[in-house]
């Protein structure tokens, strides 16, 4: 692995790609997501907020960016909205230079929550403008369980083509209802801007939206956990199914994400 | 002090009102219509009417599903009737007491310093909008026996 | 300094102050603390005395399981000692790490790692407060483990309350009715485990009438370190490092509040004993823990622990025991001003612990909790003059020798007294048809689908449950298995055994939760099993109570020998009765076992639900006539009978020999029998696997059984219904030996259908209708 000076451009095939995840308190499902990525080939960084805010980490070294799931600050107030203005007030150049650059920013859950609320996606109107929300689930509960996704043909994003039709991955949210003005969602659906929907809608999302990306299709968010499915035995009845592949079905994801950032970032 | 109050707007869901509606039905008491509910901040600490509205705006309320209002907090619970718009209606103001951590509270602390809000004291409530045919003795039955607790909770009530 | 005057008063004046200051000590521990000051020549300040209440606590103590107890003509040097220590003591497995004697049980896991357990009750504070209570249960339960150095990795919940539907207007005066409080404590513990980021994956909901004034919640934990990162043992020199959440007073007299009995008056004398919890300040100190324990070869710290029951005044009296420690009281960071040193000494404000650190590393170490936004304050040191001294702002203001602190606890002696009542098995008229019956066992709270709870916790967090709560297509798992390495094949398996409804014969009410928790976790290929116990009961000052007790501790040793699987860790809550004026209503009294086995290849774990149609369904184990407790006999109205026993020598080749089949591949799908029996077990595995099962009375081997409801219903111990790949029968019944019998198959069509002795069908119905009436009760 060579080690590159800060700055220095990146050359094709020379260098393994560098994932930041980023945690601040509250944060707890990190250890997934870094293994998820590692599996995918890429090296993973873990650093918290507070250092980018003291600039002791750099966003600069990274191609793909990643807000993992958890209950940042508690969900108070409501879920990921502090971190959402820590994103907005503490470090929001260097963010908004990452996006512009082309490079990756994927959000989880509680990731995706964050950048939502911090007008980073959608952004038809332009970043910075909270467009969309995710609240509370219809039912008023948390939600356990697992669903079925299904990939919406021609959509925006920039590294989920090679996805497969259908993905079976865990929900873990209290938060998760999509929610955004009639005029948004139509536009959404126009840009091709939706990535996934639940094929049995488990929170009330309007349109059954799971995921959706901005325009240009570089920043990403969904409310399913694919880093929780990245071995067979994860599944919750691995132990009555056939012929199943050794890996687990959400990995497609992050290696989709890895094998773009590998040829084009 | 101010206090703000955050509920959602028409034709969004309320779930914990939802919930806390089709609890309190089981309870027997069957009269009640609707529960709406809103988060409430009160500011304890000094800010200006900029400050309050800045905070509501982008820390309390999430803008696409939310409205806010906010007022002067009033001793004997005026501000009630600044908070809430709708009429015939129980509205209760629940606390926690005095000395009883507010873990949300703290949060919002540190949160409206990242907004530039420093050195601010901030405590969180919740208010019930109760609709329906209820008398005041069964309102009274429905807060100790449901919607408060009196180990941790203080409370009042309002007929708007 | 406040001093209290104790030198030269009368018996009576002791016990009146000891009232009066809710310091729950007896009159001996009165007399043993005015002789100390008496020799001193002065009076204790008030700081000496609450810290002597805190420590010779009950909960602190464990005054009951230490003390001397006079049954049946015998004198029993401590319960604990002789009947949950000893077995394990005896056993002395090499794997055993640590019992006993942390905050949690530890055993190995593999070359590199060890697991930490524990289980802790929180019942008193979940009857004032059930969101509160319970979510600091869990909180206090995850520090437990976290103060031996470990990271949770599972969190566990076991609930209790009186049923659901309990008539509003008989509900007696402060009593808060057990579905709010159901739906209370199971937010609670909710939120803190998922906003922590641990999966609640294991544990259960029990229902009785007698919880009606004193819920009960058991909390627990498991985690998971690298065993050279163990360390214990605080040294003179070093320095006492406060982190985490600030202190007001939260919990004042938690402890001494936990040895008296509930009233209505309880809520305006104990305001003080609630606590709040917050969860992400608990998460910030875990972050923090992990750090300073990995950032170097071994951790900054020398020694860790928890701050829980008695706050700061047992954890430092603790950690101090051996060097004596100086604290200065003024130096603790404080919620709110107005705190007397007192106060700020027992309180038990939440998410603090405890580190005794060398002083070259306390700035690091401050500086590693200050990036995690949470607050580390030294607060003291350890010396070297076995003295517990406290400080506030330079001035002395109380001193207490350790030995006298720590050693000189007067034991009780408590005289006991139980005699069991069992008349012989009722031998009620046989049904036509079961199908009724079924299903309103399937439908009352104990047996009925928990999935409304299930779900609102997170158990996909940390991605290490590779067997879930919730198993097949919509059963109800027996254990949970984690796989705690990613890349690492080996597994941990966690379940629990208890029943309530066994409670009248103490005795094999205990050998029964220590069979299902074993048993529960063979199901899914759990083995090297260790075992906790967690006791909840009345009071034990009355001598039907303690007798009970004895019983209960006497099958935990007899079990623990039998099985060969150690106690490592075990907890206690007493006087849980509830008074209502002239007399007082105990709980019955509730032994909670937890089971912690080790897999070796995941790849290999079961579940219950049904695979494949024509393999053939066996059933493991002897039904007997002993129905007393079963749910067959409460939808009957029916009390007598025995309670079922365990044949411990047969029950443990058993468990060995299904662990044998289940690494050979012989084993589909298993389920234990337990409430509701063979019935239940049998509809259960049907639905959960959209299959149908056949199965024919006349071959479970039913010990001269002549009635179709016994085979059906009885709820004896040690059983198993099993299916077998079609093919395997002979491998199979070779290593089963006689405890195997086939008794049918599994069917395509989803149908339960069983037929009696008489050959005649006696229940048929569809996996469909039968889960509809499992999952009717909680669908809320």
């Amino acid at each position: 692995m060579n080690s590159k000076k800060h700055g220095e451009k990146h050359l094709i095939g020379e260098s393994m790609v560098k994932t930041l995840v980023l945690r601040v308190e509250g944060t707890n499902a990190e250890e997934e997501m870094i293994h998820s990525f590692k599996l995918s080939g890429s090296e993973v960084d873990i650093v918290h907020v507070n250092d980018i805010v003291s600039r002791k980490k750099s966003l600069e070294d990274y191609q793909i960016l990643v807000f993992p799931g958890g209950f940042a600050h508690g969900d108070d107030v409501s879920a990921g909205k502090i971190l959402a203005n820590i994103l907005k007030y503490k470090i929001w150049k260097d963010l908004t230079k990452f996006i512009d650059s082309g490079k990756l920013v994927i959000g989880v859950c509680n990731g995706f929550q964050a950048i939502t609320k911090a007008g980073l996606l959608p952004a038809i109107g332009g970043i910075g403008v909270q467009e969309c929300t995710l609240t509370s689930n219809d039912s008023g509960y948390f939600i356990d369980k697992w669903v079925e996704l299904k990939h919406a043909s021609g959509n925006k994003c920039v590294f989920t083509k090679n996805l497969r039709d259908e993905m079976f991955v865990p929900i873990n949210h209290g938060e998760g209802k999509f929610v955004a003005t009639p005029e948004i969602i139509q536009k959404l659906e126009d840009n091709g801007q939706i990535v996934f929907r639940y094929s049995q809608n488990p929170n009330g999302s309007i349109n059954d939206i799971a995921g959706i990306c901005n325009s240009q299709g570089n920043v990403f968010g969904m409310m399913p956990h694919p880093e929780k499915y990245f071995s067979k035995y994860m599944h919750p009845f691995w132990t009555r199914m056939k012929d199943m592949n050794e890996e687990g079905d959400g990995l497609q994801l992050f290696k989709g994400a890895v094998d773009y950032a590998k040829k084009k970032l | 002090m101010w206090v703000v109050g955050v509920g959602y707007k028409d034709g969004q869901k309320d779930p914990l009102g939802k919930n806390v509606s089709s609890d309190i039905a089981e309870l027997g008491f069957s009269n009640v219509t609707d529960v709406k509910t809103l988060q409430t901040y009160v500011f304890e600490s000094e800010i200006s009417k900029e400050g309050v509205e800045n905070a509501a705006k982008e820390l309390f309320t999430d803008n696409v599903i939310q409205y806010f209002n906010f007022s002067k907090f009033d001793e004997n619970g005026a501000h009630v009737n600044n908070l809430v718009k709708e009429k015939n209606v129980w509205v209760v103001e629940v606390f926690f007491k005095q000395g009883v951590m507010d873990p949300a509270g703290l949060s919002v602390q540190n949160a409206l310093d990242i907004l530039g809000h420093k050195d601010m004291k901030v405590k969180t409530g919740t208010f019930y909008v109760i609709s329906g045919n209820v008398s005041e003795d069964e309102l009274k039955d429905i807060c100790s026996r449901y919607l408060t607790n009196e180990m941790i909770h203080t409370y009042r009530y309002h007929r708007l | 300094m406040n001093s209290t005057e104790l030198i030269g008063k009368s018996d009576e004046e002791l016990i009146e102050i000891s009232k009066k200051f809710l310091l729950a000590l007896n009159l001996e521990e009165m007399r043993k603390v005015q002789n100390y000051f008496d020799k001193l020549g002065r009076n204790p300040s008030d700081i000496e005395l609450e810290t002597l209440a805190q420590t010779w606590s009950e909960h602190c103590v464990h005054k009951t399981f230490k003390g001397i107890i006079e049954y049946k003509g015998e004198k029993i040097d401590g319960l604990f000692k002789t009947y949950i220590a000893r077995g394990t003591k005896e056993l002395n497995f090499p794997w055993c790490v640590s019992v006993f004697v942390d905050n949690a049980g530890i055993v190995k896991f593999n070359d590199d790692h060890n697991i930490a357990v524990k289980v802790e009750t929180h019942n008193h504070p979940t009857a004032l407060d059930p969101y509160g209570g319970a979510g600091t249960g869990s909180g206090g339960v995850f520090r437990d483990v976290m103060g031996v150095g470990a990271k949770p990795i599972l969190s566990t919940d076991i609930l209790f309350f009186a049923p659901p539907d309990y008539p509003h207007d008989k509900l007696p005066n402060g009593v808060i009715h057990p579905k709010r409080l159901m739906k209370g404590a199971v937010a609670g513990i909710r939120d803190y485990g998922n906003r922590m980021g641990i999966p609640t994956a294991n544990g259960g909901v029990g229902f009785h009438e007698g919880y009606l004034g004193n819920p009960l919640v058991y909390a627990g934990c498991l985690g998971i370190m690298p065993h050279d990162k163990y360390v214990t043992g605080a040294k003179s020199g070093d320095k006492i490092i406060l982190v985490g959440g600030r202190t007001g007073r939260d919990g004042i007299h938690g402890v001494t509040f936990a040895s008296l009995e509930l009233s209505s008056d309880s809520e305006k004398t104990s305001s003080g004993a609630v606590q709040i919890g917050n969860a992400i300040e608990e998460k910030r100190v875990l972050d923090g823990l992990l750090i300073v324990r990995d950032k170097c070869d071994k951790p900054l710290y020398s020694a860790v622990t928890d701050c829980g029951g008695g706050g700061l005044s047992s954890a430092i009296g603790e950690m101090g025991e051996e060097t004596g420690v100086k604290v200065h009281l003024d130096k603790v960071p404080l919620k709110y001003e107005g705190l007397e040193p007192w106060e700020i000494w027992i309180s038990e404000a939440q998410e603090r612990m405890l580190l005794a650190v060398p002083e070259k590393n306390v700035d690091d170490v401050i500086e590693i909790f200050k990036n995690e936004n949470t607050e580390a304050t030294v607060i003291g040191e350890f010396t070297d003059d076995k003295k517990l001294t406290l400080m506030f702002k330079g001035k002395v203001i109380g001193e207490l020798d350790m030995n006298f602190l720590h050693g000189e606890v007067p034991r009780v002696i408590r005289k006991a007294e139980f005699t069991v009542s069992e008349d012989a098995d009722p031998d009620m008229d046989d049904s036509e048809d079961f199908s009724g019956d079924l299903k309103e066992i399937l439908r009352s709270p104990n047996v009925a689908s928990k999935e409304w709870v299930i779900r609102q916790y997170d158990h996909e967090v940390q991605a290490k449950t590779v067997i879930k709560p919730i198993q097949g297509l919509g059963g109800p798992g027996n254990a949970c298995v984690l796989r705690p390495i990613y890349d690492e094949w080996n597994g941990i398996v966690v379940s629990n055994g208890y029943n309530p409804r066994f409670s009248s014969n103490p005795y094999n009410m205990a050998l029964s939760a220590i069979d299902e928790a074993i048993r529960n976790n063979v199901c899914c290929g759990g083995r090297r099993i260790s075992v906790l116990d967690n006791f909840s009961w009345g009071n034990p000052e009355k001598p039907d109570r303690l007798g009970a007790l004895v019983e209960a501790c006497k099958a935990c040793y007899d079990a623990s020998k039998g099985f060969a699987v150690p106690f490592i860790s075990g907890k206690d809550s007493l006087y849980n009765e509830y008074g209502t004026g002239e007399d007082t209503i105990s709980i019955p009294p509730t032994l909670v076992v937890t089971a912690v086995g080790l897999i070796p290849d995941i790849r290999k774990a079961q579940t219950m639900d049904l695979k494949e149609a024509g393999n053939p369904v066996y059933v493991i184990g002897v039904t007997k006539d002993e129905m007393c407790g079963s749910h067959y006999h409460m939808i009957k109205d029916e009390e007598g009978g025995k309670v079922p026993g365990v044949d411990l020598a047969n029950a443990k080749k058993i468990m060995d020999n299904m662990i044998e089949s289940i690494d050979n591949g012989l084993i589909r799908a298993c389920h234990d029998c337990s409430e509701g029996g063979l019935a239940v077990t049998a509809a259960e595995m049907c639905f959960a696997g959209n299959l149908g099962m056949s199965v024919d009375l006349k071959l479970v081997p039913a010990d001269g059984i002549k009635k179709n409801y016994k085979i059906l219903f009885s709820e004896s111990n040690s059983r198993f219904l099993v299916e077998v790949p079609k093919g395997k029968e002979s491998e199979f019944e070779k290593i089963m030996g006689d405890n195997a019998s086939k008794i049918g198959e599994v069917t395509e069509e989803p149908n339960l259908v069983v037929t009696g002795l008489d050959d005649e069908e006696i229940l048929n119905r569809s996996a469909d209708e039968l889960k509809k009436a499992w999952g009717e009760t909680f669908n809320w």
